[in-house]
């Protein structure tokens, strides 16, 4: 019984400070080449005075923009074509097969190339990011259309309804919950990507800064820039879901049922 | 049968429509401004270096396969470190109660972070080289593959299990023979989204952090200004990345052929 009581009170809030612990004797006692790893307090004071001097805040400014802008943009062509290749059986089998020859390239391995076509600036993070997004969206996006239920489209072309009534009002609404399910996936693959595109090819935003740190030797300055970067992905994350719950489970269970 | 055949022509007829326009296109000169160069230039460029190895920069005279190589063995060693500590941690949170909820909140906190975070990081303290290419690939799949194990592990029928018990096998029976073939499946997903992210990530921390491999081939390719050898390098990774994808397909299929049997 006691010992049920201590996993709960653990799981609830004192894995935070058995965190904070573990960390602060791994920074006392674990010297890492030259340097010691940073304590949580430093790391932290180390934020703290980043997000008050602003720097931080503009680098959150660049990566959202970034990804916001790829992450449109993706989102923009990939649910228009995943919706065609889902809707129109020829056309998907005209595209896939080309698709799926250009899917399996991690997307840094486009870096290169488009750092050699545009250079090193704002580009290459959105394309890179419109890439790594691209075929989580897309690839749902068929896949919701495609399974949306004939018993739907049979009932309204009985009911009379014409190509666009059927398309905006039936299918798309029915593959909506495995649209946004694939904007999700999209997003946190765009996120991800991005932050390779950062430390390698655009110079700003938060990875860019985290790589800065390195040179500039401010390990506490690294920790807390992938703290920002993994608060931030999951702050993101977390608006998907709830989105998704919103729609999924409480405009779907209406019509459903 | 007739018409499966008809499908694949009409994909084959795009990429081949694909290939046609790039190629005339790149003849006409319409994409020297972008500088890339013509299919035709690309593939000659891929056969050398298949075949004769081509100079890249301070590279010296690579071949492709001595690159991918050295991409492959990181991605093994990175791998099955990951395999070998996340597929134990991922099934004792699975089997154990009381050691998911100690574990869960490290997953909480940890997991949001991209991969290639860590890359900065790992380069402070384990200086560029294997170890930080190691470190990467381990972080990118230790979670898919001790997330995915724990839900298999959760998610094994409780029948079985109860069969299992009545019949009177031991705990490690029951672990071997019942729980692990069970989980099977839910293990090989993790395994191959794992080993995609692990062939992704290394090529990107070969871009930045090692100074051999593919990642580091088209990255020379890039600042020796040879596009050829960036498209051709791409070619090969996505051929790899394909080929490892397929290749724990196949291995899924094969070895779990029994489980087709056993569920329907």
């Amino acid at each position: 019984m006691t010992s049920k009581l201590i996993v709960k009170v653990f799981q609830r809030w004192l894995w935070i400070p058995c965190l904070l612990l573990v960390w602060t004797l791994f920074a006392k006692f674990v010297h890492l080449g030259t340097w010691s790893f940073p304590s949580p307090w430093f790391t932290f004071e180390k934020w703290w005075w980043l997000f008050k001097n602003g720097t931080l805040i503009k680098d959150i400014g660049s990566s959202l923009f970034h990804v916001g802008y790829g992450f449109t943009l993706s989102a923009l062509i990939a649910v228009s074509l995943g919706t065609l290749m889902g809707w129109n059986r020829k056309m998907f089998e005209y595209l896939n097969p080309f698709l799926n020859l250009i899917r399996p390239t991690p997307p840094a391995a486009w870096l290169p190339l488009v750092v050699f076509v545009w250079g090193i600036g704002l580009l290459p993070g959105i394309l890179l990011v419109i890439y790594g997004s691209f075929f989580p969206i897309l690839l749902n996006t068929i896949n919701g259309v495609q399974n949306v239920e004939k018993r739907y489209v049979n009932a309204a072309l009985t009911l009379g309804l014409g190509k666009r009534r059927l398309m905006c009002d039936i299918v798309l609404p029915a593959a909506f919950p495995s649209i946004l399910i694939g904007l999700r996936m999209g997003f946190g693959f765009a996120w991800m990507v991005l932050i390779i595109a950062e430390l390698i090819a655009v110079q700003s935003g938060l990875g860019y800064m985290i790589l800065l740190s390195v040179t500039t030797l401010e390990p506490e300055s690294i920790i807390a820039g992938m703290i920002t970067i993994g608060v931030v992905g999951l702050g993101l994350d977390q608006f998907f879901r709830v989105l998704i719950d919103k729609y999924i489970l409480k405009w779907q269970k209406g019509i459903v049922i | 049968m007739g018409k499966k055949k008809f499908k694949i022509n009409r994909g084959i007829r795009t990429i081949i429509l694909f290939f046609v326009l790039w190629e005339l296109t790149s003849q006409l000169g319409l994409l020297e401004s972008f500088h890339i160069p013509s299919p035709s230039t690309v593939f000659k460029t891929f056969f050398l270096l298949l075949v004769e190895g081509i100079h890249v920069g301070e590279l010296g005279r690579v071949t492709m396969f001595k690159m991918a190589r050295d991409s492959l063995s990181r991605v093994c060693v990175g791998f099955f470190l990951a395999l070998a500590i996340g597929f134990p941690i991922g099934f004792w949170m699975g089997w154990n109660k009381t050691v998911k909820a100690f574990l869960e909140n490290m997953y909480t906190v940890l997991r949001p972070l991209p991969p290639f975070a860590w890359v900065p990081l790992s380069l402070f303290f384990l200086g560029p080289g294997n170890l930080t290419s190691f470190f990467v690939i381990w972080i990118g799949a230790f979670f898919p593959i001790s997330l995915n194990t724990l839900s298999a592990v959760e998610n094994v029928e409780k029948r079985y299990i109860r069969a299992a018990l009545t019949l009177g096998l031991k705990r490690r029976q029951l672990i071997w023979e019942v729980v692990i073939p069970a989980a099977l499946p839910g293990i090989f997903t993790g395994i191959r989204i794992g080993l995609g992210m692990a062939w992704g990530l290394v090529v990107a921390a070969e871009l930045v952090a090692v100074k051999t491999g593919l990642g580091a081939l088209i990255w020379r390719a890039d600042l020796v200004m040879r596009p050829d050898i960036i498209l051709a390098g791409i070619i090969f990774i996505g051929m790899i990345a394909y080929g490892l994808e397929q290749g724990i397909l196949w291995l899924q299929q094969n070895l779990l052929r029994w489980q087709k049997g056993l569920v329907i």
